[in-house]
């Protein structure tokens, strides 16, 4: 029966190599027998041979029934997987985002930009790949099994979720994002007052140069925070935590700029009152400021103490 | 549509109770092909592909033993159940009458 032993040497590529000899010996037996039930009388042929072997299937089909692991990463993984290889790539894009910028302020860009994409694609494919490979391990160990045996309701407490506001979170996301680049030059606004230009230059005070690296780390964090909160698509104890203290500390950066003005330094001729006015349009902003992020702080509170009640 | 999603729920209403008519099937002993054809007889259509790598994970289970011998001139491996497979047997398949007196019960309730 040449048909059934090429077909058993096709499954025998497949098999786990302990097993092989006995599993093919008992295929065989049952195929063989089977091909002379359905011969009956006559001799078996090709076609008897073809009959039994398309009921059977694919040869790897055939064998991977007999694997005991069938799964790289399984189904009761998969969900973390997919959530930490999301965060992962997020923090590292952000990271390699970073660098970039820090790159482009300290020495100007040094590689074009199909050479800048395909190093954040490298980067990203290798951290796929460790993720991935953390979870495979995770997965053939059996620690997944850890995890939900030790699971309890009270874990709960750490995990209450809040709605997020996505629209809010994108707006705060783009806001963060201009201003990042703004202090560090990467965007630059000129001639944002028209004609004005020639006559006074208006520069930032000399009150805001310690607050270079504060400002970079608040907002970064922030950038970072919201980027977290809307892909997982939910607000975290911790999180609301770490917005609250975020929050606090730019409050805490605004009230101090107010008691340290002038704000802005003019150069040039800008008239009777000018400087004054200029000063106090860049308070109102900085007051602006103060005022959306206190009403932010009020939110996190009020989504804080739901989770809270939630939670009973 | 309909007949594709009531086939996907039959099969996997079936595939509960495929360890159960194996066991019970194999009270007596049974080479693979023979069980299969046995289980045919009796309107339980297993495929090879499912029913060989089962038998072969009960009996590393312990619940079957097998040895191979040699029947019509062909050497074939022949299965039957252990004592724990018997022990086994018996609580499966009373468990399998009492869900079965519940679902009953409770589709009766609903008429």
């Amino acid at each position: 029966m040449q048909l059934i032993e090429s077909y058993l040497s096709e499954i025998e590529r497949f098999l786990p190599a302990r097993q092989r000899a006995d599993i093919l010996g008992e295929l065989r037996s049952s195929l063989e027998e089977q091909v002379l039930d359905l011969a009956g009388d006559n001799a078996p042929g090709l076609d008897e041979q073809k009959s039994v072997i398309n009921r059977l299937g694919h040869p790897m089909s055939v064998a991977s029934g007999y694997q005991a692991q069938r799964y790289l990463i399984g189904p009761e993984l998969f969900p973390t997987f997919v959530q930490t290889l999301k965060i992962v790539l997020v923090v590292v894009a952000a990271i390699q985002l970073a660098i970039m910028m820090i790159a482009y302020v300290t020495s100007g860009w040094t590689t074009s930009v199909i050479g800048m994409l395909t190093g954040v694609f490298d980067t990203l494919l290798w951290a796929s790949l460790v993720v991935s490979i953390v979870f495979v391990i995770i997965e053939y160990s059996g620690h997944r099994l850890d995890w939900y045996d030790k699971w309890s309701a009270d874990s709960l407490s750490l995990s209450a979720r809040s709605s997020v506001d996505r629209g809010g979170l994108i707006s705060d996301l783009i806001s963060e994002g201009i201003f990042l680049l703004w202090w560090n030059d990467v965007l630059v606004l000129q001639n944002w007052i028209p004609g004005a230009r020639e006559l006074f230059t208006v520069t930032l005070g000399d009150v805001w140069g310690p607050l270079y690296l504060p400002l970079n780390l608040l907002f970064g964090a922030w950038f970072l925070l919201h980027t977290y909160v809307l892909i997982r698509d939910l607000w975290q104890p911790i999180a609301l935590y770490t917005e609250l203290i975020l929050g606090a500390v730019c409050i805490g950066i605004g009230v101090w700029l107010l008691a340290h003005r002038p704000l802005l330094s003019v150069s040039g001729d800008i008239g009777v009152n000018g400087e004054l006015i200029v000063d106090r349009v860049m308070m109102t902003v900085v007051v602006g400021v103060v005022l959306v992020t206190v009403w932010e702080f009020g939110k996190a509170v009020r989504r804080l103490m739901s989770a809270r009640r939630i939670i009973g | 549509m309909e007949r594709e999603a009531l086939e996907k729920l039959r099969l996997e209403m079936r595939r509960g109770t495929i360890v159960l008519a194996v066991l019970g099937q194999l009270r007596q002993e049974h080479y693979g092909y023979s069980l299969r054809k046995s289980l045919l007889e009796k309107d339980i259509n297993i495929d090879e592909g499912t029913l060989y790598p089962l038998i072969r994970r009960l009996e590393k289970q312990g619940l079957l033993t097998s040895e191979w011998r040699e029947e019509a001139n062909r050497r074939k491996r022949f299965y039957r159940l252990s004592d724990y497979g018997h022990s086994v047997f018996e609580q499966l398949l009373e468990d399998w009458v009492e869900l079965n007196d519940s679902i009953w019960e409770l589709v009766q309730e609903e008429k």
